[in-house]
């Protein structure tokens, strides 16, 4: 570096070193930047530590010591047969767990005549038993019962017969539904009857295109008066929610008598067998016991033939054994009445003689004495003032019932 | 340096009390760096507040100095003046002041001072980025070759060719006949 250069350089310096003298620094604003540093450094500290909370990390220690137990076993080979060992049964439980949900998937679609079809019961008495709210419970009620009815659809329209079981199923998941509205209370009620009341209708509607399109099938007469009778229940509800309660009560407490009475087993020996079975005459009029033994007026032939209909003073709800246990022998002594070897008798009190409701009967008000309907059977009185058991029969387990009141 | 390494440990551990201290320790400095470039206290300020945020969002994401913070300071105030004088359209007047003789070094009047000053910081400003911090850290701040190496992240040796560059470069823009200076 030349002489020349020295100074040149010095004189530079000189002129930096002027820049060197600068304004002193404001103290307020040094305080003010401070202030906004230190609370800048707070928020994220603040940030870090929401970050760093328990809950925050747990998922990240997890799955850092998952990696270290793949990085370890992926080092130490004597581990391996252990981890295999591992993979194994987590790949066994995959696929169990993933072909028993195909299988439930598969079996949605199920008609009782398919095999999956009891796949298909047991996942939905599952999911009913998993719903804890009761509107969850009642939605799949009644989403159950609309299945019932577009298995008995599919089996009408392929000229399939239809077992009893569908139909009771039915009546059980509407029955189900109705006894959570009542249950419920105030609006609650109103709104699950409103809703129940919807269903049925839209059953009904389905029963009734099914019977107009195939009027050969008599069961779908029965499956209407069923679903009428529910409605007429909703109605009631709605306009007389005591009443319904009432109704609602009782037959819980006569379908509880049943269940208790006769646990799991037929009334009589003649379950399991047709609903064409001898009842014994009945000692009295109005216990026209098990279904459609005539009225003390009627003819002491065959009395008390058919099942269901009794004149007892309640509707029996379908008791929840299979329907091969509500098999019809010959009728109930007068000692059981009302109870029947129908599905569901129902009797009707003295008051309203000569109707009866079996499984599927229903007797007829006076004006219409002695006319019912049993499962596949009628019955008539022949005194209006006397009630007459409507024969009503329903099917015992590979039988039919075709009770004939007399 | 140790006391630094305490510092910068209570830093990442976002400690208050160190993060003040570092503040308090280097915002004069940066400060005095962004006013002798820049000759402007409020962007000076600005300039601070945004180095020290700046090394907050660093440490927030676990990146930032592991030793030498100071050097990482100027570091992202250098970054931040360059950007700048990016903005800044270039100094419009020629720069052919000549240098003035010491005598006239010592001015009469405060106006001229701060004229003499805005030429010098226009002719930095005309330096490359490297050429004016390494010039500034060199004889403004006073560091020597192996800390502004530090600072820029290059070797010693680049350090001076940097500076023998940059004074060049400031002969060439305040000298306009190099003739005056025989």
């Amino acid at each position: 570096m030349t002489h020349l250069d020295n100074n040149i350089e010095n004189r530079i310096k000189i002129l930096l070193e002027g820049l060197k003298e600068i304004t002193p620094r404001d103290t307020q604003s040094v305080a003010q930047s401070r202030a906004r540093f230190l609370a800048q450094a707070e928020l994220i500290a603040q940030e870090l530590q929401s970050k760093e909370s328990p809950e925050s990390n747990w998922l990240k220690n997890r799955l850092i010591d998952w990696m270290k137990v793949i990085q370890n076993t992926n080092q130490r080979k004597d581990r391996k047969p252990m981890i295999t060992t591992l993979v194994s049964f987590l790949i066994t439980m995959a696929m169990i767990l993933g072909s028993a949900g195909a299988t439930v998937f598969a079996a949605q679609g199920s008609t009782p005549d398919d095999p999956l079809y009891q796949v298909k019961m047991l996942s939905e008495e599952l999911q009913l038993k998993l719903a804890f709210k009761e509107q969850t419970q009642l939605k799949l009620a009644l989403k159950f019962a609309d299945n019932r009815g577009e298995e008995i659809a599919t089996l009408v329209e392929e000229s399939q017969p239809i077992p009893a079981e569908v139909q009771v199923r039915m009546q059980q998941q509407n029955e189900f539904a109705l006894q959570l509205a009542a249950g419920m209370e105030g609006a609650a009620m109103h709104q699950a009857l409103e809703q129940i009341r919807t269903a049925l209708q839209q059953q009904e509607r389905m029963m009734a295109q099914l019977q107009a399109a195939h009027p050969e099938e008599p069961i779908m007469e029965q499956i209407r008066l069923r679903i009428q009778e529910q409605l007429r229940l909703v109605e009631m509800g709605l306009s007389d929610p005591q009443g319904f309660l009432v109704q609602i009560r009782t037959r819980s407490q006569i379908r509880n008598e049943i269940q208790q009475g006769i646990p799991g087993e037929p009334p009589d020996p003649g379950s399991g067998g047709n609903g064409n079975g001898q009842g014994q005459p009945p000692a009295e009029p109005p216990q026209g016991a098990n279904g459609t033994g005539p009225g003390p007026q009627g003819p002491q032939v065959d009395p008390g033939s058919g099942n269901g209909t009794g004149p007892g003073p309640v509707e029996t709800a379908p008791p929840p054994v299979p329907p091969g246990d509500n098999g019809n022998g010959p009728g109930q002594p007068p000692e059981d009445p009302g109870s029947g070897n129908g599905d569901s008798g129902q009797g009707q009190p003295p008051e309203d003689p000569g109707s009866g409701n079996g499984d599927n009967g229903q007797g007829q008000p006076p004006e219409d004495p002695g006319s019912g309907n049993g499962d596949n059977g009628q019955g008539q009185s022949s005194s209006p003032s006397t009630p007459s058991g409507s024969g009503n029969g329903d099917s015992g387990d590979g039988g039919n019932s075709n009770g004939n009141g007399r | 340096m140790a006391d630094n390494l305490t510092l910068l440990q209570g830093a990442r551990r976002f400690d208050m009390g160190a993060l003040a201290e570092i503040y308090d320790t280097f915002s004069p400095a940066i400060y005095r760096y962004a006013m002798r470039l820049l000759g402007d206290t409020d962007v000076a300020e600005e300039c601070v507040a945004e180095t020290f945020s700046r090394f907050l969002m660093a440490l927030k994401n676990g990146k930032g100095p592991r030793e030498h913070l100071q050097a990482y300071l100027y570091r992202i105030a250098h970054n931040w003046i360059t950007d700048v004088y990016r903005r800044k359209p270039p100094p419009s007047i020629p720069l052919n002041t000549e240098i003035p003789s010491e005598s006239e070094i010592e001015p009469p009047n405060l106006l001229t001072q701060e004229l003499k000053r805005q030429s010098v910081r226009d002719a930095l400003a005309l330096l490359t980025p490297d050429q004016r911090q390494v010039i500034v850290l060199k004889y403004l701040e006073g560091m020597d070759h192996s800390e502004i190496a530090m600072v820029i992240n290059k070797p010693v040796g680049a350090v001076k060719a940097i500076q023998h560059r940059g004074m060049q470069a400031l002969r060439r823009l305040l000298c306009s006949e190099e003739g005056d200076y025989s």
